[in-house]
């Protein structure tokens, strides 16, 4: 009731109302607007700068250990037990399987439309939660599935590039699209090489397609691990990872358990240093606005002080008619409150406006920019403005509002 | 029996203290009582401002003590506030009017900082008004009103809670001896209505404005 009260006195009392500060709230509105601007341009940049350097942020990561060059030998740091347990209980991780290289040699053998087909491939194998997890993301039909004495097996697509590209060379038969492959048999004889025989017995397994994966193997066919275990000479040892992430914000906090692992995301790491370089410049936008703040403040600050030495016999008065301290504070917390949220309120609105109205006018010009817009602003940084600059209002004006409290009452009975 | 409604006790009070000039009050001894008119008469810089600033709450003493109907006055800054505003009532030298705001907005500003409900202090501005003749200016514009009636407006202001203890620094100053008539007149009219005690100061007035029930303390002597 007594803030109500004094809230009216706030309202006109002291020189002009705090709704014709416009200096004042235009100086904060631009304060937010530019910020609102700069920081969802660079949001909007970001995404831009990811999508046509490295495409969208993946969800699905291979992980690959770390190579390092001593002379002519490469030498990597290999996969351990520890790691992949450790790693498979990180936050956001929904899944991990490993992938490991067949150490004998191989033939794929297949037949289409009336013409063989067959070429060395080095076999991968793929945990088998894998094929069980990528059959119920695909929804495949019981049908789909490969029937008794076929296992299952996945193409990367590298390899399916380079099969097509060689049918489309070498023979007359209408071209395939990878999707075509799904579903279709070939064979593997394993332990035969257009080099070199193997020295065991060769073992024949017939296999059906059921995925093209860009995220298996790159020189061969995946298949299950527990297959690829029984025609094993010796235990398989993993050289890759394939994690799947709840979302791909995790990717970030994931690199440090990576680094200590001496693993490494190929996929995303040109995306983390794009997102990082761009760190560097949001630090700059911001340190930016921060001047542009600053700048404000500085205003705020001789307004309210210029207000308070003119004003220094009025608030005595009020002293001297009953008002505390506290009435004199509420009084300028009310002015400060006002001009910080309509000079914030005028600032979301103008940086959205302004946002949009380039948003516009960049897909207009630039057709690139109509899928990717420029201009994305983010929920938090409309919701900071209000706090940031109402903060920013408080602050700024303590000073000469503390000194206004502190108005001594004995001015006003020394009047003329 | 009951304690003066205002008491100095031995009341020191120096703006220099750390300095070896004279204090401008020394071993102060005052007592005023409930429905009293005191002058305060003295040369220019005796200490009458400052004796009214200390007893009005507005400065605090150096040494001694102010008792208010018996009690010390209140130690913190809200609790003197408060006091000041339900029992102090100040006339100033200038009245201080907002000259934007009409004469019965000037009269409820202390409402402002006050419990009191609006209503009820809107009915004690208007009797104020009606008992001061200013009823017909209660919506005109403070800037629009003579001298006197600003006056009038200040005093209808300082009375608004009912004080039992009205100040008046130097209301005389800067008024030619037919308006300085007036504005004793209405003092003690105000104080005939109020019941207040009121203590004015005023440099040495002609004996003719002087009244011989007053009280008169020469400040400085």
């Amino acid at each position: 009731m007594r803030a109500l009260r004094l809230w009216r006195l706030a309202w006109g009392e002291l020189g002009d109302p705090p709704y014709k500060k416009w200096g004042l709230i235009f100086s904060l509105a631009f304060v937010g607007a530019v910020s609102l601007l700069l920081f969802s341009l660079s949001n909007g940049l970001e995404r831009l700068v990811q999508r046509q350097l490295v495409g969208e942020l993946p969800q699905v990561v291979r992980l690959e250990p770390q190579r390092y060059s001593l002379g002519p030998l490469q030498v990597d740091s290999g996969l351990t037990e520890q790691s992949i347990e450790t790693l498979r209980r990180l936050p956001g991780v929904v899944a991990l399987y490993r992938q490991a290289h067949l150490e004998r040699p191989a033939l794929l053998r297949a037949q289409y439309g009336g013409q063989s087909f067959y070429s060395d491939m080095l076999v991968e194998a793929v945990d088998d939660q894998f094929f069980t997890h990528l059959s119920q993301e695909l929804d495949l039909s019981p049908e789909s599935l490969p029937s008794a004495g076929e296992i299952p097996a996945l193409l990367p697509s590298g390899v399916v590039e380079t099969l097509l590209a060689a049918m489309s060379v070498h023979t007359t038969l209408p071209p395939l699209s990878g999707q075509l492959l799904v579903g279709r048999h070939f064979s593997l004889e394993i332990g035969r090489s257009s080099f070199k025989r193997d020295e065991q017995p060769p073992a024949q397994l017939r296999c059906q397609i059921l995925a093209i994966s860009p995220l298996i193997g790159v020189s061969g066919p995946a298949i299950p691990y527990s297959v690829a275990q029984k025609i094993s000479a010796q235990p398989l040892r993993p050289q890759a990872l394939l994690l799947f992430l709840r979302d791909p914000s995790y990717l970030e906090g994931l690199q440090p358990t990576l680094q200590r692992f001496h693993l490494r995301a190929p996929q995303v790491e040109l995306a983390l240093e794009v997102g990082q370089a761009l760190g560097w410049g949001r630090l700059a936008l911001a340190l930016f606005s921060l001047l542009l703040a600053l700048c404000a403040g500085v205003a705020l600050y001789s307004n309210f002080s210029l207000e308070v030495k003119i004003n220094a016999r009025r608030l005595a008065l009020f002293r001297a008619l009953g008002a505390s301290r506290g009435d004199l504070l509420l009084i300028f917390w009310w002015r400060t409150l006002f001009i910080g949220l309509a000079g914030s309120f005028l600032g979301l609105v103008v940086g959205l406006l302004a946002g949009q109205a380039l948003n516009l006018y960049g897909a207009f010009k630039i057709p690139l920019l109509a899928d990717s817009p420029l201009f994305l602003p983010t929920w938090g940084s409309q919701l900071w403005i209000w706090p940031l600059l109402n903060l920013l209002c408080w602050l700024f004006s303590l000073w000469p509002v503390w000194k206004a409290t502190c108005s001594s009452a004995i001015l006003a009975p020394n009047a003329e | 029996m009951a304690p003066p409604l205002l008491e100095c006790r031995d009341l020191s009070f120096s703006y220099a203290p750390k300095s070896q000039a004279a204090p401008l009050l020394a071993n102060f001894n005052w007592r005023v009582e409930a429905g009293q008119f005191w002058l305060l008469q003295g040369y220019s810089g005796s200490g009458k401002t400052t004796l009214l600033n200390l007893v009005g709450g507005l400065l605090r003493p150096q040494g001694g003590e102010i008792l208010f109907e018996g009690r010390p006055l209140p130690a913190s800054e809200g609790q003197l506030a408060r006091w000041r505003q339900e029992k102090v009532g100040f006339i100033f030298q200038d009245p201080q009017l907002d000259h934007q705001r009409s004469v019965l907005q000037n009269v409820l500003l202390p409402l402002y900082f006050g419990a009191k409900p609006l209503a009820q202090g809107q009915a004690r501005a208007l009797e104020l008004l009606e008992f001061l003749g200013l009823t017909p200016w209660k919506q005109t514009l403070a800037g629009h009103l003579s001298g006197g009636q600003k006056q009038r407006v200040a005093a209808a202001r300082a009375l608004l809670n009912n004080p039992v203890l009205l100040l008046a620094d130097e209301p005389l100053a800067h008024l030619d001896p037919p308006q300085a008539q007036k504005m004793i007149q209405l003092l003690e009219r105000l104080q005939s209505y109020s019941q207040a005690a009121i203590v004015m100061t005023a440099h040495y007035l002609p004996p003719k404005l002087e009244h011989p029930d007053w009280q008169i303390l020469e400040v400085g002597s």
